[in-house]
């Protein structure tokens, strides 16, 4: 019923919107016989075929020309559409045709564009002006504002091409549309393809950045089945997944700690679960993601290479509902759906729980059988629109790993609470307030014997933000505003546990930090083929008391230390980040791109190997440890074919990065008061491109990729101070990730990724010691691990929809690595058991054809 | 294999988490290994020293060798006729090859707690260029610690840090004595059974620092293990187990607890392997080790 009331609103709204007269006369039939006219001569034909006379108000109109096509049209639907296509109102008194001019006047159309189906905001989602060909997109919160003179218009809504709506209305005074979009709707052709371009590739201003909904995320194919947030950011071209099975990964040759991960906007700081199989992130609670590769917004900083803006559904307002799935690692259940009646409150909760663990009872080893292996999420969300002005949202994370056995425990775990508070000053002023708490944790214990311990790390956030997003007027849009954080390091205590432990207490001085930025920046439209972002970011990190910091000799040795009373500010670095973009449409299809952007970061990870540590530790910039910088530069061309459906762009990009950390050799740089000590500085750089094919036919679907990218470092005291690959240096890296919908029913879908081997260290040389063997390495990074390559495959077969019945279930079959490429995971020398004078290279490689069945079920 | 358990935190976490990996790969994944081809350069050759002075009188000794390419497949080559000498500040001791590559000093003599002693290599020319090369090192020796006494004990089912290992029987020591609280002390242990050597390689001293338990008993924490399934390490009634107990100094104890690091493999949780330390001038691998020994003597008694 729904859709059909839709297209009748969509079809019909030419009918009468503008017109006040009989019936009879609009009713009669034009024939032109011209594809267009000039207005003088239209409104000959009109004279001659009605005998209705005209009267417009200045002489110039009657030249305009008015584009009709050889067609048959009820009067009023040809007058309609003289009326939008030169911005005129009419009136038939008599035999007298009477036009008019719209007053001068600026008007704002605003309001929230929803989905239809379950009333989740639509982020990115499109607002179109045909006439004026202008337009916008949402915000994140699925508010759109945009100011126009008065007139005669029609209004286009889209998300992704596949849902769409238009209106054509008259617009003469400030105007409040709120937009419930459906994905089954009828599309209008003309108006779909128009409406869509304002936000593709091409048109949009902003360059490196690419979106994917939640939807996308589930159609991958995903390792052991469990769909994973990270491992399609770590499909795209530009970005390297750190290793094999790992959540951290590497943006344009940057480090894994230099993304920012933000969940509803609370900071994320370890988004591994099983040490780094699986991420943190269930795909059930998320609506949708966006990874900025480079050209960083203003409004964003604290981060070097990306960010990667995560956000979780907001719950469905129209009605109850849920889905799940169980699993070959875990089971998931979300719920969501209205509170109340009116559709002004709604909530959603997800869990996720693995259950490896409840196999290994089952074992007959008694080692086995008492270990505890298990990870759990919970996301929740609720959210309450107040009124059409005021809206809030309040959603937390929680989750946490556990290993257990007899003797030894390690658990470690996130938690995040957002609260948002979206107000609008205006039409055009949406401001939203935000506070923000994060916190992740670990504890290590031994229980047994004199060498019985616990060690305990935290690190919490705390923040205040408030974003102005300012709709000037359709050419401006300015966005401004600032963020205060609290940073609490408390990186490590450790302690013997009872009597009889030996070991004493311990503990790595706690430390605090307080990061502000303040921004403002402004997206310019000059014209119809120039668009200009520029904004400014400050920023400033200032240690405070209580504090320890240690003076460093030369040979990194502690030589003095100073502690600082608690609330003292004894240190303080600014910087000015400013960030600039452009883009300038060549043609309706294709466009040129540049940005430029500085970012800061005043914090980062002691992470020294490739896979990383739950236990690895984030540490804060001090006087010891300056604030890394980098300024990033970027230039692309993109292109469109066949109605946008094939998204084609070549992006290269050169970053130079300053203050840049690596560890000395055999670096301590944990439970070590003195890790100050035990870091190097220096630069890095890093450039390449990337050569992106983004497919949206109907049934096929993903995308294919290229990227060349080198990034090398420059550290004194590492590599004997001569640069190094970084350890993300991969030149050349191929990447496909495509889904073809084989019926109504059945679908599949393919990722494919090649990369060159990754850089690593081997020893060259040997010198026998004491019955050992001493390895001689080469340079840092100077060798490569072999290729990597891989193919995963997914199978989805749907249920058959039964009538009456809710219920709808799925089952995915997927492969993991199809045709069983033993990929290295790492590379070790080790001397021959039967004759220790003969020294082996061996690799160690996961993951050969695991294949997992998952059933996934909505109601 | 080699001893590790009193291990401070961090590697001791390290090597907990390593475990947990282990267990949770061969239960929920399946990573394997495998051999591969590796080409590497050569490096170019270098001087490789194996030096100790301790508190033992004795005929101290110094083992010269060239390093290899790291596929050698051979014993490594001595380095032969060097002239060596070690110097305490007043006398010099002369060293005599009396095997190809092993050098022993004239007189036998024991060094002292507080004297720093220096090494000199010269007449060498391990790189063939047809200059002969100069190598040289000192450390100081530090001061003998204070042991209470020792213990053995019985596990049956004892799990060694050693991967390679697998769980069984073991006879363990166990350490009695007070770390000083004032001074960063390194220690190393390894044990004798009646008088022989059993951890005789570098691999398998045991070496620790004081930083988690500074100016703490030690509450008998093990510090010598024997596998009674290995052949040399079974016990038996009225052996004389014997803990020898080393005062290293801090460059000595980096050199071995990363020699022990880099022989154990890389993994990858584990950083860049680097190039380990070395107090030798010049270019050359290995050690000066300087050092004094204090030794505990227990009668083993098998029930």
């Amino acid at each position: 019923m729904r859709n059909i009331f839709l297209f009748l609103t969509a079809t019909f709204m030419l009918l009468g919107m503008n017109t006040v007269m009989s019936q009879s006369k609009d009713n009669q039939t034009i024939k032109t016989n011209q594809e267009a006219y000039s207005f003088v001569d239209l409104m000959d034909l009109i004279k001659n075929q009605t005998k209705l006379n005209c009267t417009y108000p200045s002489a110039e109109l009657g030249k305009e020309k008015i584009y009709l096509g050889k067609k048959s049209y009820q009067l009023r639907i040809l007058l309609d559409k003289v009326c939008l296509q030169l911005q005129l109102k009419y009136k038939i008194i008599g035999n007298q045709i009477a036009f008019k001019k719209y007053p001068a006047k600026k008007v704002t159309i605003s309001g929230y564009i929803k989905d239809a189906n379950n009333g989740e905001d639509l982020i990115g989602a499109t607002f179109y002006i045909k006439e004026l060909k202008k337009g916008t997109i949402t915000n994140p919160y699925g508010f759109y504002s945009l100011s126009v003179p008065a007139g005669f218009y029609t209004l286009s809504y889209s998300f992704l091409g596949t849902k769409t709506q238009s209106k054509v209305l008259e617009v003469t005074d400030n105007l409040n549309l709120n937009i419930d979009l459906s994905s089954d709707n009828l599309q209008i052709k003309e108006v779909v393809v128009r409406g869509e371009a304002a936000a593709s590739n091409v048109e949009r201003a902003e360059m490196s950045v690419v979106k994917m909904p939640a939807t996308t995320i589930k159609k991958l194919p995903a390792l052991m089945g469990e769909v994973d947030l990270i491992k399609a950011v770590q499909m795209l071209p530009g970005v390297k997944p750190a290793a094999e099975g790992s959540s951290g990964f590497s943006v344009r040759g940057g480090n894994p700690d230099q993304n920012l991960l933000l969940l509803d906007e609370a900071p994320v700081y370890n988004a591994s679960h099983l040490l780094g199989f699986f991420s943190i992130f269930n795909n059930d609670a998320l609506s949708d993601m966006k990874l900025y590769k480079g050209d960083i917004p203003a409004a964003v900083g604290g981060r070097l290479s990306s960010f990667l803006d995560i956000r979780m559904k907001n719950g469905n307002s129209k009605k109850f509902s849920g889905n799940g799935g169980i699993g070959t690692v875990s089971s998931r259940l979300t719920l969501e759906g209205p509170i109340g009646k009116n559709e002004k409150t709604s909530f959603m909760l997800s869990g996720r729980r693995s259950y490896a663990d409840l196999f290994l009872k089952l074992s007959s080893d008694e080692d086995v059988k008492d270990n505890v292996v298990y990870f759990y999420d919970v996301n929740a969300k609720i959210n309450h629109r107040f009124n059409d002005k005021n809206r809030l949202f309040v959603s937390t994370y929680l989750g946490k790993d556990v290993f257990k056995s007899n003797e030894n425990e390690l658990n470690y775990g996130n938690r995040t609470v957002s609260l948002r508070w979206n107000h609008l000053f205006s039409n055009k002023l949406f401001s939203n307030a935000t506070f923000l708490y994060s916190k992740y944790d670990y504890e290590l214990s031994n229980k047994l014997g004199a060498d019985a311990f616990k060690w305990q790390s935290n690190m919490e956030d705390y923040s205040a933000k408030l974003d102005f997003n300012y709709f000037l007027n359709a050419n401006n849009n300015i966005k401004f505003g600032g963020i205060i954080t609290y940073h609490k390091f408390e990186p490590g205590h450790a302690f013997g546990l009872g009597e009889q432990s030996f070991l004493s207490d311990y503990r790595v001085n706690e430390s605090n930090g307080l990061e502000e930025a303040v921004y403002i920046s402004n997206e310019q439209k000059i014209g119809d083929r120039l668009t200009l972002k520029y904004g400014l970011r400050f920023s400033m990190f200032n240690n405070i008391g209580k504090g320890t910091v240690y003076d460093f000799d030369e040979n990194y040795n502690v030589v003095d230390s100073t502690i600082y009373k608690n609330g003292d500010i004894f240190n303080t670095y600014t910087n000015l980040e400013p960030r600039f973009g452009l883009k300038y449409m060549l043609t309706p299809t294709s466009s040129v791109k540049a940005s430029y952007s500085r970012t800061t970061q005043y914090m980062q990870l002691t992470q020294n190997s490739t896979g990383g540590l739950p236990l690895d530790i984030w540490f804060p910039a001090s006087p010891n440890v300056k604030p890394q910088t980098s300024d990033q530069f970027a230039l692309g061309y993109f292109r469109n074919f066949r109605d946008n459906t094939i998204e084609m762009s070549l992006e290269g990009y050169y970053k130079k990065m300053d203050n840049s950390i690596d560890f000395k050799d055999f670096a301590e740089l944990l439970l070590n008061k003195h890790l100050e000590g035990e870091l190097r500085t220096g630069s890095a750089e890093a450039y390449g491109f990337e050569l992106t094919t983004n497919l949206t036919f109907d049934r096929l679907q993903g995308w294919i990729g290229y990227t060349y990218s080198r990034t090398k470092r420059t550290i004194e005291g590492i590599n004997g101070g001569n640069s190094y690959r970084s350890p993300y240096d991969v030149p050349h890296n191929i990447k496909a990730a495509l889904s073809y919908t084989l019926t109504k029913r059945t679908s599949i879908s393919a990722n494919f990724t090649y990369s060159t081997g990754s850089p690593v260290t081997y020893p060259v040389g040997r010198a026998e010691y004491q019955g050992a063997l001493i390895k001689i390495y080469s340079g840092r990074n100077s060798y490569r691990m072999p290729d990597n390559h891989r193919l995963d495959l997914a199978l989805t077969l749907k249920g058959k929809k039964k009538p009456g019945r809710k219920w709808e279930g799925e089952w995915n079959f997927s492969l993991y690595n199809a045709y069983g490429r033993k990929n290295p995971w790492y590379v070790s020398f080790k001397q021959d058991d039967d004759n220790p004078k003969v020294m082996k290279a061996e690799k160690t490689y996961l993951f050969t054809f695991v294949p997992s069945i998952t059933y996934n079920f909505k109601f | 294999m080699q001893t590790k358990i009193l291990i401070p935190f961090s590697s001791f976490a390290n090597k907990q988490l390593k475990y947990i990996c282990l267990l949770m790969f061969t239960i929920i994944f399946s990573s394997c290994t495998e051999e591969i081809n590796v080409d590497v350069d050569s490096g170019e050759t270098r001087l490789s020293v194996e030096a100790a002075v301790t508190s033992d009188l004795t005929k101290h000794h110094v083992i010269l060798k060239e390093t290899s390419d790291v596929f050698f497949n051979q014993d490594a080559i001595p380095v032969r006729s060097a002239k060596i000498t070690v110097t305490d500040g007043n006398t010099i001791y002369n060293y005599q090859e009396t095997k190809p590559g092993y050098y022993e000093s004239e007189d036998a003599f024991a060094g002292k707690p507080g004297n720093t002693y220096s090494l000199s290599i010269t007449n060498v020319d391990v790189n063939k260029d047809g200059t002969l090369e100069e190598y040289l090192a000192s450390s100081t020796m530090k001061p003998t610690y204070l042991i209470d006494s020792i213990k053995m004990h019985f596990d049956p089912d004892y799990e060694s840090y050693d991967e390679d290992v697998d769980k069984g029987p073991f006879w363990l020591v166990s350490l009695y004595m007070k770390d000083d609280i004032k001074t960063e002390d390194y220690y190393g242990f390894a044990c004798r059974i009646n008088d022989v050597m059993v951890h005789d390689t570098i691999t398998e001293i045991l070496v620790q620092k004081d930083t988690y338990f500074n100016g703490e008993t030690s509450k008998g924490v093990d510090v010598g293990e024997f596998n009674q399934e290995k052949p040399d390490e079974i016990l038996k009634d009225n052996d004389i187990i014997t803990l020898e107990t080393y005062a290293i100094s801090e460059e000595y104890y980096d050199f071995v607890s990363q020699l022990q690091e880099l022989d154990e493999g890389q993994n990858m949780f584990s950083g860049p392997p680097g190039n380990i330390t070395s107090n030798i001038s010049n270019g050359a691998i290995g050690f000066f080790a300087v050092y004094s020994i204090t030794r505990t003597n227990i009668v083993h008694r098998d029930n």
